[in-house]
């Protein structure tokens, strides 16, 4: 009995699996953390618990020979390092989901300018959060390959910047402008 | 037991078959609205070609200019074809009609014959316009092509060297044939028209 | 005497190309196609407003001075030069449109944006300089349109100061929207500090604005630039979630209909192969000219008669008819109510014919 029960059960399992393949459903699966999605499983590891995470500004401008680098952008100021306190608030960012424009946002028409960069280290894995500000982006560096993708919590980044850097003319400018529109 | 998991089996298994649908064009509302205006203006520049054939006015030279580009509107310019099993089909034709004493005769001709012969019809001047919009079905696949029925009114007016008229509005129908061809890897669709058949006329 | 009455069909033809009117309308558009993140979009935009330039000018029936840059040709470089060579006289309309990338500069007090055709900030140009130098040039009319981002960048510099204009009047459709009009306007996709958004079939504020505008020529209603531009401003906001700004400076000037004085043949441009296509089509010419036009007008532009046409609807995407050059020419010397011609793309030889070309057809109603 018990074994005639299992058989049907298993048969039963089965028709359901094939009903939902036949009409191109799958399985769904167990929800990801939005790094994971968006960036991968490395980054996602890397940006949940890092060893250490340093902050710059960037520049544009193309590197000298005297300039470093980070993320591929020259960097304009070293901003040293950033304590968990700060950078859990990009992190929490960074795991919403909501937080992602869906594609059908759209794409801004401009170019992508990243203001801030946040190299998260762990072990020998580095990865690298960029801010852009002027197209409403993020970016993520990892392996020297760039992914990029539109925020939603535009107000709330500017929030995080101007907290580490209060005296930030161009994020106060920002600032400024969102304040104005409330 | 066993019968209700038998039933469940069975009832799961027909759920499995999606049912049959009718395939329609699938194109977007733009596309059909884009599609719908092409064709209307297709049929209006042929009517006003057919004006232009009848006409005294015009020289044979343009007159065959005329009846040259028309034809390129219909399925194989015209001519006899052969459908997608291979089967050999009539050329399209254009069912004229013509009120005497109250009564509706009708007469089917080979669209070539018909453009032929309106170059040198007896009437001084004529006139063809589509008097209402134009009604045009959605389109249907039919084997490797799509298909749409269009029914508008066409205004007939001849005018005699001695001052006789003669005035007509008829129904008519006419086949629109959309096929698809591909070329460079690119799909273009190309709209051609079939038979035109008479539905009714009045005076 | 076969190469004579050629010589003489062509020289007739391009005799026909000089201008023979008073009023241009000078279209200037300046598309970034090649952008790898919005060419596709702006691609369709470029389509979208070109086909929209040619209802207008078979609509008013202006001369059409039309320069089109797109791609690689559309760079600061090339702009200053369409700019400084522009010559207007005091009865023309001048109509720039940008559809690429853009920002502003932190200290920007200009509310419109720079047009970047690169990321370096030496090839971006403010629209509020566009405005100027075309105000400059004195036609009666100047529209001066942008679709691109308004968001601030740290990395842009100031460029220019420039003033700001005031307010409204009336109009109607194409006729007086685009003709009987004096005065400016000026608009771009975004205000300060805001993005502006690029969808798959075109930019979200260009996509509006030719709706808008659309329904008002086809439902010909009373309309006014302070109008549209608000209900587009509307639409854009739903659309994409930024709001275009605008400045309305416009009076109804005299109008110059194209009357008795005008010979009904059809627009012409500084396109001579279009030129070409309009005198071969319905514009009131000679029927037997018309057909006999064909050969010469094949031989004098087209590679050969197996070169490709497409032509497009109105949305410069549905591919409505793909023919041979021979096919197309014959249709069109036998057309009816066919007036004129959009060219969305063209394919040549290094010799200068046409292997391939992609037009959109303006037909009289």
């Amino acid at each position: 009995m018990t074994k005639k029960v299992f058989i049907k059960t298993v048969l039963f399992a089965l028709l359901v699996s094939t009903y939902s393949a036949c009409n191109g459903q799958t399985v769904k699966p167990i929800a990801k953390d939005a790094v994971a999605l968006h960036f991968g499983d490395t980054v996602a590891t890397v940006l949940a618990s890092p060893s250490k995470v340093r902050a710059y500004i960037l520049t544009m401008e193309k590197p000298t020979q005297k300039s470093r680098t980070v993320g591929g952008f020259t960097i304009k100021k070293n901003l040293g390092n950033v304590s968990a306190t700060a950078y859990s608030i990009l992190q929490f960012l960074l795991q919403d989901a909501a937080n992602y424009a869906p594609d059908s946002v759209g794409v801004h028409k401009c170019y992508f300018e990243p203001y801030l960069a946040f190299e998260f280290a762990k072990g020998r894995e580095k990865v690298c959060v960029l801010l852009a500000f002027n197209c409403e982006c993020w970016g993520v560096v990892y392996n020297d390959k760039r992914i990029e993708a539109p925020y939603l919590c535009h107000r709330q980044l500017l929030r995080f910047a101007h907290g580490l850097l209060p005296d930030d003319r161009y994020i106060n400018k920002l600032l400024t402008f969102m304040e104005d529109e409330k | 037991m066993k019968k209700i998991v038998y039933i469940l089996i069975f009832a799961l298994s027909a759920t499995l078959f999606t049912p049959l649908k009718a395939q329609t064009l699938t194109l977007s509302d733009k596309e059909q609205a884009e599609f719908k205006e092409r064709i209307n203006t297709m049929l209006e520049t042929f009517l006003n070609d057919l004006s232009s054939i009848g006409s005294k006015d015009n020289s044979i030279e343009f007159k065959k200019a005329v009846i040259k580009s028309t034809l390129r509107n219909f399925i194989n310019n015209g001519d006899p074809y052969r459908d997608s099993s291979g089967y050999l089909k009539k050329e399209p034709h254009m069912q004229t009609s013509v009120l005497r004493n109250g009564k509706e005769y009708k007469n089917k001709l080979p669209i070539k014959t018909y453009l032929n012969n309106l170059m040198y019809i007896r009437y001084e001047k004529v006139t063809i316009t589509m008097s209402e919009t134009l009604y045009l079905s959605n389109l249907y696949k039919v084997g490797d092509h799509y298909e749409a029925n269009a029914t508008y009114f066409q205004y007939f007016r001849g005018e005699h060297g001695d001052g006789r008229l003669y005035q007509d509005k008829t129904k008519k129908t006419i086949r629109i044939i959309v096929q698809i061809e591909e070329v460079y890897g690119k799909k273009v669709f190309v709209v051609r028209f079939g038979d035109i058949d008479v539905v009714q006329t009045v005076a | 005497m076969k190469a004579i009455k050629l010589l003489l069909t062509i020289i007739v033809i391009a005799g026909l190309s000089i201008k023979s009117h008073s009023q241009t309308f000078h279209a200037i558009v300046f598309a970034d196609t090649d952008d790898p993140k919005i060419g596709a979009s702006v691609k369709r935009d470029m389509e979208k407003i070109q086909n929209e330039i040619g209802m207008i000018v078979s609509s008013t029936r202006m001369w059409l001075n039309g320069y089109y840059h797109s791609g690689r040709e559309a760079n600061k470089e090339q702009l200053l030069t369409v700019l400084q060579n522009l010559r207007c006289e005091p009865e023309d309309v001048v109509f720039f449109y940008y559809s690429g990338h853009g920002g502003r500069a932190v200290d920007d007090r200009s509310k419109y944006p720079q047009i970047r055709f690169k990321a370096s900030d030496s090839e971006a140009y403010p629209m509020s300089k566009v405005d100027e130098v075309i105000a400059a040039k004195r036609p009666k009319f100047r529209i001066v349109m942008g679709d691109l981002c308004n968001s601030i960048s740290d990395y842009l510099s100031v460029k220019s100061e420039t003033g700001s204009g005031k307010s409204v009047v009336e109009n109607d459709v194409y006729e007086n929207l685009f003709k009987n009009v004096k005065g400016s306007v000026l608009v771009a996709s975004s205000k300060s500090n805001e993005t502006s958004i690029a969808f798959p079939d075109g930019g979200a504020f260009t996509t509006c604005f030719l709706n808008e505008l659309g329904r008002i020529v086809s439902g010909n209603q009373q309309a006014d630039w302070k109008v549209l531009l608000e209900k587009t401003q509307k639409a854009t906001v739903k659309a994409a979630n930024h709001t275009p700004v605008f400045e309305v400076n416009v009076n109804s000037g005299s109008s110059q209909s194209a009357s008795s004085s005008t010979p009904v043949t059809g627009q012409q441009t500084n396109n001579s192969f279009l030129n070409a296509l309009i005198n071969m089509a319905d514009n009131g010419g000679d029927r037997n000219q018309r057909v006999r036009s064909v050969q010469p007008v094949l031989h004098e532009y087209f590679d050969s008669p197996h070169s490709i046409v497409e032509i497009f609807g109105r949305d410069g995407k549905t591919r409505l008819v793909r023919e041979n050059a021979q096919e197309f020419l014959e249709r069109v010397s036998t057309s009816y109510k066919l007036i004129n011609f959009v060219e969305l793309d063209v394919k040549k030889t290094n010799g200068g014919k046409i292997t391939y070309v992609k037009l959109h057809e303006i037909y009289r109603k």
